[in-house]
């Protein structure tokens, strides 16, 4: 929460200024947060990178207006959200998660091949989801925000929340192989 | 208690019941078999998705993430103009109280000269136009044609019934100053909903 005299309400109010170095100490600590709900909603390394980069220009050209009247890290959030729906929407064929999987891992092969498998069935499935659940579900299950921080971020009703959750999880269990669920 | 819906049990995984209702609903798993292994379906997918997080390892590293960010912010932020957004609405307001102040300052006039405190337009119109076309600047710069012409639309005038007179003085006026205040008063409710549109979305962050 950004309140007044917190560390990252005086970083917010120095990057305001203009002090770079505060804007990059803002970028390390909340950069893997926008890239993991940027690629949780758009499901591509390469686009997530794409959006995280846009969010953290908008927000260096928003940070002189910006007023404390929700949470930064809401705001921020809510910023990344809206920045990924709308690359979704523009969505150019790239390279997927999925692939990305494949070429990224440090893991012994066996544990990687198990690993990777399911995070690509996880992915498609997630993918598969409309918009507006995938959203919620990133914020709850990559963010482990609440369900009232999720609703301040997207800006409904937490029952509304609830709804777009309960939703996600009956798709994803519907299309989820149930092996891969009774290996966790 | 009633079994829990699949919603509850989600609720009471994710930590967002009410103390009461924890307590009531984690009496029941005690009890029952079926609502515990809902419980664990739902722990389940709740454990894939979660490992199923992207990792640090698939994104670029911090300081190339940094470098390419940073020379996107090298040119100087835009100005920021906090009283831009006001200015067309207080333009367009003020254009319409000062029409709205020249019709009230007429229908006194109308008023007042029809009451005999001043004299009427109409009927003062006349010699006031003959002095100016016998004024020799303006007599050498209007063609000959011209002065005939009003000299003779002068009489035409001083001919005509004061009322249609009046009517034909302050009716123009009075409709032209109306419609310059309905088109003002038209634009500033326009601009006033597209402005708070514009105002919500910037407070939702961005977009």
């Amino acid at each position: 929460m950004s309140e007044p005299g917190s560390p990252i309400a005086a970083l917010i109010e120095a990057a305001a200024a203009g002090n770079m170095g505060a804007f990059s100490e803002i970028v390390r600590l909340y950069r893997m947060r926008v890239l993991r709900v940027a690629c949780g909603i758009v499901g591509s390394v390469e686009e997530a990178e794409d959006v995280a980069q846009e969010v953290f220009v908008k927000l260096w050209n928003s940070l002189p207006n910006y007023q404390a009247q929700s949470a930064f890290d809401s705001w921020l959030y809510r910023v990344t959200v809206n920045a990924a729906i709308d690359a979704l929407r523009k969505q150019r064929p790239t390279l997927s998660l999925e692939d990305e999987l494949a070429h990224t891992t440090r893991e012994p092969p066996e544990e990687a091949a198990l690993r990777n498998e399911t995070r690509q069935q996880v992915q498609q499935a997630i993918q598969a989801l409309p918009e507006a659940a995938r959203a919620a579900l990133v914020l709850r299950e990559y963010e482990q925000l609440s369900y009232k921080q999720i609703a301040d971020v997207l800006q409904i009703p937490i029952g509304t929340v609830m709804s777009r959750l309960n939703y996600a999880r009956q798709l994803l269990r519907k299309s989820l192989d149930p092996q891969s669920l009774e290996r966790r | 208690m009633q079994h829990p819906d699949e919603l509850q049990l989600q609720s009471y995984l994710d930590g967002e019941l009410t103390e009461a209702t924890r307590r009531r609903v984690e009496a029941h798993l005690s009890a029952c078999g079926a609502c515990r292994e809902a419980l664990r379906s739902c722990e389940r997918l709740s454990a894939t998705l979660q490992a199923a997080r992207p990792s640090e390892e698939l994104f670029s590293a911090p300081g190339e993430f940094w470098a390419r960010l940073a020379s996107r912010l090298s040119q100087p932020r835009a100005p920021i103009w906090p009283l831009a957004p006001y200015v067309p609405p207080v333009m367009l307001g003020v254009l319409g109280s000062l029409t709205e102040g020249l019709i009230s300052l007429l229908v006194l006039l109308y008023a007042l000269s029809g009451w005999g405190v001043i004299p009427a337009l109409g009927k003062a119109i006349a010699p006031t136009l003959h002095a100016a076309l016998e004024v020799p600047w303006i007599e050498g710069w209007l063609e000959f044609s011209w002065i005939a012409w009003a000299r003779e639309a002068l009489q035409r005038w001083e001919g005509m019934q004061s009322s249609a007179q009046e009517a034909v003085v302050w009716g123009p006026l009075l409709l032209g100053l109306a419609v310059v205040w309905l088109a003002a008063v038209s634009l500033f409710l326009l601009w006033a909903l597209c402005w708070s549109n514009a105002t919500r979305l910037h407070h939702r962050g961005g977009n």
